[in-house]
């Protein structure tokens, strides 16, 4: 009896756990067909709630562009408005500003045109007398540089016959060089050394 | 001690002679008088004699001898010369009249060196003592305009 009891045991416990186990796997079944349900509700929630948020914006723009094209309108009609009214008083305004200033004006020319002759007569005046300092001034420099340019005209002449004399002066030596030895005789060499002494001798060179 | 010399040329020929006369010293001994006699003339004989009295050296002493030739040497070498250019050649007889037109002008007599330029044309330059005279025709000017 004893030896029965224990495997029975042993089964009736395997298959209370395996009832365990699939009532376990039942229930998992029907909490997750729950979740499913509520997971489509969720959704088709959002979905109806998204659309009448999209339709509510929509018609929030329509009115408020029909609201802007009604101020445009209205704010273009008072600005028609207002520059007309404001270009018939700036005309009245122009025409007597004008009046006024065209008798200013023709006032203001008669003065100047006064004023503007004797200016012209007083620039008259003091350009001719600017005018003869410096033709005054002009005469000098021109009789200063004509003095100048005489002076270096006289200045290159001196020098040209200097150089010319000098050459001449050259040109001649060389010849009396070549042709007075023949034309000068020994007593005339010797009276020519005893001058030269008697120079010397004058001259202190043999102190 | 004046001067014998008459140029520079006289000067070196008289130096040349003192210096045979050096060499020769140890050979002649008491024949020294007529050693003397034998190289120079009788003037410059009397130059180097007073010379060696001046200068109070014993002569016949070879030593003081060498050594006087020595000194001598150095005081004709340093005698001013006189240095004159002339246009021409001249004769030995007009050179001799040149030195007197000269020495009629100095106080001592004072040696020549001669030389010769025909560019002067005519008259002389002179050179004495670093100076330098030119009394020449070259010098003169022939041409000017002034």
């Amino acid at each position: 009896m004893n030896n029965n009891f224990l495997p029975l045991l042993i089964t009736s416990f395997d298959l209370l756990i395996l009832i365990l186990i699939l009532f376990y796997w039942g229930f998992l079944l029907l909490k997750e067909k729950k979740l499913n349900a509520r997971k489509r509700k969720i959704n088709e929630e959002y979905t109806e709630i998204v659309k009448k948020a999209h339709d509510k914006a929509n018609r929030i723009i329509e009115k408020s562009e029909y609201i802007s094209k009604a101020l445009e309108e209205s704010a273009n009609q008072t600005f028609l408005e207002v520059l007309d009214g404001l270009k018939s008083s700036s005309t009245n305004f122009y025409s007597r500003i004008e009046q006024k200033y065209e008798q200013q004006n023709l006032d203001v020319i008669n003065q100047v045109s006064h004023k503007n002759s004797k200016d012209l007569e007083e620039f008259s005046k003091i350009y001719r007398q600017n005018l003869s300092v410096m033709q005054e001034d002009m005469k000098k420099t021109i009789n200063k540089e004509l003095e100048s340019s005489v002076e270096e005209v006289k200045k290159y002449k001196q020098e040209k016959l200097d150089n010319i004399d000098s050459m001449l002066h050259e040109k001649i030596n060389a010849l009396a060089t070549k042709l007075l030895p023949d034309f000068i005789s020994i007593s005339d060499h010797e009276e020519m050394f005893k001058k030269a002494v008697e120079e010397a001798k004058k001259e202190g060179l043999f102190n | 001690m004046e001067n014998i010399f008459s140029t520079q040329d006289e000067i070196y020929t008289f130096i040349e002679k003192v210096e045979r006369l050096e060499k020769d010293i140890y050979k002649i001994g008491d024949a020294f008088g007529k050693t003397l006699n034998s190289y120079l003339s009788e003037t410059e004989k009397n130059y180097l004699m007073s010379y060696f009295v001046d200068a109070n050296i014993n002569y016949k002493d070879p030593e003081s001898f060498v050594k006087g030739i020595k000194f001598l040497r150095e005081y004709l070498i340093n005698i001013p010369i006189l240095t004159v250019h002339l246009a021409f050649m001249p004769s030995f007889e007009l050179l001799g009249r040149m030195f007197s037109y000269i020495n009629e002008s100095t106080t001592e007599k004072v040696p020549l060196k001669i030389k010769y330029d025909p560019s002067l044309i005519a008259g002389a330059t002179f050179e004495y003592k670093g100076v330098f005279k030119d009394f020449s025709i070259k010098k003169q000017n022939l041409y000017s305009n002034k």
